[in-house]
C-alpha cells in the first residue's frame, strides 16, 4: 500500500476507530495485525523473512537476559542481525566481488530479489539496539511477542523510520491507552502537513534533481549549481514528510514516535546539524557506536574521540548502502565534526568579533553549503558521478537549460519560504512563535476558522498537486 | 473518540464549503483572465463568422501562427488552437464550429509536432471539454484541480511583467519573452508513418472533404535540436482510403533557415510573437502567394 494514497490515510483512520473500541489487552494484537497486513501489501516472502527475524531477536533477547551466557547469546544476535543485514543490503558491494574475483558465476546479491530488503536498514537497528539495551541491563525483554513484532514492524515506520527505541516504544504499548481529542486532531494535523511537503513540495523538486544527477554529464554548470543548493531543501522536505506521516499516524493510535528533524538549515555548525537532521539514526550511531566506541578506548585520551568520530560517521555512511560515494558522505561529516572539535576555541574567538546575528548566519550558510556538497555523494549513482557533478560545477556558464524551473514548480517559491520563515521564527524567536503559536490554537471561533481554512488550503493544494506516489529518498535503506 | 469524530465531521463540512467557494471564485477569475477560456468563449460566441482560415493545434500552434498577420494579409483567420490540445481535441473543436456556425472556412491547417507531442491521446484539453456541449460534470472537474494549470499562469501573470505583456488576438497569442536556443542539429528525420497513422488526423479530414474544406497538416518547427533533414514536401496523406490532407515538414532545417534562435523562440519550442510573424511570413509565402497552393482557388 502506498503511504501517499487515500488508501493509506482512510485505512489509518478507520483502524484508528476500531482500535479505539477495542480492549486494551486486544490493542497491540491488533496493532500487529495491521502492521502485518501493511508488509503483505508490500510483498508477502517479507512478512514471512521479517515473522523469522522477529521471532530470532525475540529468542535471543530472552536468551540474553535468562541465562548466564549472555556474552555468547549477545554475539549470535548481533552477527545474525549483521549477517543478513550484509547479504540482503551490501551484498553486490562486499561479496560479489569477491565471487567476481574468483570467476564464480556466484551471485550473492540476488537474494535480495527474493527477500526484498525493504526497510531492513531501519528494523536492524531497532534490533540490534534492543539486544544491546539487554544485554548492557538498561531494559528488560519484553514479555509479550506481539508487542516485539510491533516494535519492529509499527506500520507507519517500517519503510523509512524513525528508528525507534525499544525503551521508548515498548512501555507506550504496555500503556496502550486511548489517544484523547487533542492527540488525535494533533495527528492528522501532523499528517497533512506531512502530505502537504511530500507531494506539495518534495514530489515538485524530486523529477528536476533526479533528472540531473541521471545526466550529470550533460548538465551546465549552473544547473548544476541550482540543482547543489536545491539537495537539502529537496531532501529535507521529502523525508521530513514521511516523518511527519509516520509521528502522526502513529499518534493515531497513541503512539509517539520519536522525532527526526529539529529545523536542521538553523543549525550553526555539522555538529548541532546532526542533532536536527535524522535525529533518530544520528542519535543511533551516537549511542550505541560512538559513546560505546570512546567508553573502550578511553585510554587514548583525545584520540578516542577522533577515532569514535571516524569510526561512527563512516558506519553512518555505509548505513546508507554499499558504495564508496556512502563512505565519503559519511567521511565528511567526520572531517568536519573533528575540524569543529579542535578548533572551538579559534573559532569562538572568531565569531566573537563578529556581531550577532551575522555570526550565526555565517555559520547556518558554511554548515548548509557543506551539506550541499555531502547530498552530491548521497544523491550520486558512484563516487565517479559525484567527482563529475562537482567538477561540473566549475564549467562553463551558458543559459539555463532548465528554463521552466521557475514556472513549473513556481509555488515552491512560496511554500518553501514560508516553512522555513516559521521555522526561523520557532527556532530564534521564542517569545513571537508562542504568542503567534497560542493564538493559532486558541479556540476563538475566528482562529478556528482561519485554522480550518488553511488546512483545507493545505488539502486543495495536495490535491492540486497530484496526489501520487513518487518514491520516498529514504526508503531506499 | 466521539468528540474527535464529531470535529472531524465539522471539518468536513467546512471543508466541502470552503471547496466550493474557492472553486467558485477560482473560475470566476480564470474564466474572465486566462486566455485560453477567453478564447474558448469568444470561439463559441462568434456572431457570423466567416473566417476563410482555422489554425488548429496546441500551444506551439497557438503561439507559432499569426492570424491577425495572416488577416492582414486577405486570409481571414482565426487560431483555435489551444494549450495541452490533444488532436482529438482539435477535431471536437472543428466538429463543433461546423455545427454552430453556417459559414464553413476554405482552408483548415492543422500544426502539430511529431517530434514533441503524441497525436493518439484520447484526452480532450480541460477547457475544452468543460465547456463542451453534453459534458457530464463529475469530481474530475473541480476547478481548481481541472484548471491548476491555469492558476500558475494567473500567478506567473502577478509576478512577471512578460507573462502580462502576452495577449491574445483572432486567437494568436502573442509573447515577447525571449529564451534562445542553444540546442545543435541532430539526426531528426520527420516521422511520416506517425501522421499517416493518427486516428484523429484522418477524422478530421474526413470532415473536411465532407465538408469540401481543403486540409493542411504542417510539422511545426521547434528548436533545432528537434528538426529535421528531411524535405519539406508536400506529401500526401490519406485516410479510409479516400479521405486526403496534404502534409508540410516545415520543421526541416531546410524551412527553419528564417529562424533567428537567440531571437525568435519564447520557450519549450514556442515562438515568441517576432518568430512567429517570421513564421506566419513564410508560410504565407508558401500556401497563399500567387501560384502557391493556397492561391489555387483564388
Amino acid at each position: 500500500m502506498d503511504i501517499i494514497s487515500f488508501q493509506f490515510i482512510f485505512a489509518a483512520l478507520a483502524a484508528a476507530v476500531v482500535f479505539h473500541f477495542l480492549k486494551g489487552k486486544y490493542r497491540v494484537l491488533f496493532l500487529a495485525a495491521l502492521s502485518a497486513a501493511f508488509i503483505i501489501s508490500l510483498d508477502l516472502i517479507l512478512i514471512a523473512y521479517v515473522a523469522a527475524y522477529t521471532i530470532f531477536n525475540y529468542y535471543i533477547g530472552n536468551k540474553i537476559s535468562a541465562t548466564s551466557r549472555k556474552v555468547f547469546y549477545y554475539r549470535i544476535g548481533i552477527i545474525v542481525n549483521l549477517a543478513q543485514l550484509v547479504l540482503l543490503r551490501y551484498a553486490s558491494f562486499s561479496i560479489d566481488p569477491v565471487f567476481e574475483f574468483l570467476h564464480s558465476p556466484v551471485r550473492v546479491s540476488s537474494i535480495s530479489e527474493i527477500i526484498i530488503p525493504l526497510g531492513i536498514s531501519y528494523y536492524t537497528l531497532q534490533a540490534i539496539g534492543y539486544l544491546i539495551n539487554i544485554k548492557m541491563g538498561w531494559e528488560k525483554p519484553v514479555e509479550r511477542f506481539e508487542s516485539f513484532f510491533v516494535y519492529i514492524t509499527f506500520f507507519p515506520k517500517f519503510i523509512s523510520g524513525p528508528i525507534e527505541r525499544s525503551n521508548h516504544f515498548l512501555p507506550q504499548l504496555e500503556a496502550s491507552g486511548n489517544p484523547d481529542k487533542e492527540s488525535l486532531t494533533n495527528g492528522l494535523r501532523t499528517v497533512l502537513i506531512g502530505f502537504f511537503k511530500k507531494v506539495a513540495i518534495a514530489n515538485q523538486l524530486a523529477p528536476y534533481v533526479f533528472d540531473a544527477f541521471s545526466n550529470v554529464q550533460a548538465m551546465e554548470s549552473q544547473n548544476l549549481w541550482i540543482i547543489l543548493i536545491l539537495l537539502p531543501i529537496y531532501l529535507y522536505f521529502d523525508f521530513s514528510g514521511y516523518t511527519d506521516i509516520a509521528i502522526g499516524t502513529g499518534r493515531l493510535f497513541g503512539i509517539e514516535l520519536l522525532p527526526n528533524f529539529n529545523r536542521p538549515f538553523f543549525a550553526e555548525n555539522v555538529s548541532n546539524f546532526w542533532r536536527k537532521f535524522h535525529i533518530s539514526l544520528a542519535s543511533w550511531f551516537n549511542d550505541y557506536v560512538f559513546r560505546q566506541t570512546v567508553l573502550k578506548r578511553r585510554r587514548w585520551g583525545v584520540y578516542a574521540s577522533v577515532y569514535a568520530v571516524f569510526l561512527t560517521w563512516i558506519l553512518f555512511g555505509i548505513w546508507h548502502g554499499g558504495g564508496w560515494h556512502f563512505m565519503v558522505l559519511g567521511l565528511l561529516q567526520a572531517l568536519a565534526i573533528n575540524y569543529e572539535f579542535f578548533t572551538r576555541r579559534f573559532r569562538r574567538n572568531v565569531f566573537a568579533k563578529i556581531p550577532t546575528p551575522i555570526d550565526k548566519w555565517i555559520g547556518r550558510v558554511i554548515t548548509y553549503l557543506f551539506y550541499c556538497i555531502s547530498l552530491v555523494f548521497f544523491f550520486s549513482e558512484d563516487l565517479q558521478s559525484a567527482i563529475i557533478f562537482i567538477s561540473g560545477l566549475f564549467g562553463d556558464f551558458n543559459t539555463l537549460v532548465i528554463d521552466d524551473l521557475s514556472t513549473k514548480p513556481f509555488m515552491l517559491f512560496i511554500y518553501v519560504p514560508l516553512f522555513l520563515l516559521v521555522e526561523l521564527i520557532e527556532n530564534d524567536y521564542d517569545s513571537l512563535y508562542k504568542k503567534i503559536s497560542d493564538a493559532w490554537y486558541s479556540e476563538s471561533l475566528k482562529y478556528r476558522i482561519l485554522r480550518w481554512s488553511f488546512y483545507s488550503l493545505l488539502i486543495t493544494i495536495i490535491f492540486i498537486s497530484g496526489l501520487k506516489s513518487e518514491q520516498f529518498v529514504y526508503a531506499n535503506f | 473518540m466521539k468528540a474527535f469524530i464529531r470535529k472531524l465531521g465539522f471539518f468536513t463540512l467546512f471543508f466541502l464549503a470552503f471547496s466550493i467557494i474557492i472553486n467558485g471564485i477560482f473560475l470566476v477569475i480564470i474564466f474572465n483572465s486566462d486566455w485560453d477560456f477567453i478564447k474558448r468563449r469568444e470561439s463559441l460566441n462568434f456572431q457570423n463568422p466567416d473566417y476563410e482560415l482555422l489554425v488548429l493545434g496546441s500551444s506551439l500552434a497557438e503561439y507559432a501562427i499569426d492570424s491577425e498577420l495572416l488577416t492582414e494579409a486577405g486570409i481571414h483567420s482565426y487560431n483555435l488552437a489551444l494549450v495541452g490540445s490533444s488532436v482529438k481535441t482539435n477535431y471536437v473543436q472543428l466538429r463543433e464550429y461546423l455545427h454552430n456556425y453556417e459559414n464553413k472556412p476554405k482552408y483548415v491547417i492543422l500544426a502539430i509536432n511529431s517530434y514533441l507531442e503524441r497525436f493518439d491521446q484520447e484526452g480532450i484539453q480541460p477547457v475544452v471539454e468543460f465547456t463542451m456541449e453534453g459534458h457530464k460534470y463529475t469530481l474530475k472537474d473541480v476547478p481548481m484541480t481541472k484548471f491548476n494549470w491555469a492558476g500558475m499562469e494567473l500567478i506567473k501573470k502577478a509576478f512577471r511583467k512578460e507573462y502580462r505583456q502576452t495577449y491574445v488576438s483572432y486567437g494568436h497569442k502573442k509573447s515577447i519573452r525571449i529564451e534562445p536556443d542553444r540546442s545543435e542539429l541532430g539526426n531528426a528525420e520527420m516521422n511520416l508513418p506517425e501522421y499517416e497513422n493518427a486516428k484523429y488526423i484522418g477524422k478530421i479530414a474526413g470532415i473536411c472533404n465532407d465538408q469540401g474544406i481543403e486540409f493542411y497538416v504542417i510539422d511545426l518547427p521547434a528548436v533545432t535540436e528537434s528538426q529535421n533533414r528531411s524535405e519539406i514536401g508536400p506529401y500526401d496523406l490519406v485516410y479510409n482510403n479516400s479521405d486526403t490532407a496534404e502534409f508540410y515538414n516545415l520543421n526541416s532545417n531546410e524551412f527553419c533557415d528564417f529562424i533567428d534562435p537567440v531571437k525568435d523562440w519564447s520557450g519549450m519550442s514556442h515562438f515568441n510573437k517576432y518568430g512567429a510573424e517570421k513564421f506566419t511570413a513564410e508560410m504565407i509565402e508558401l500556401f497563399f502567394s500567387e501560384g502557391s497552393i493556397g492561391s489555387k482557388e483564388n
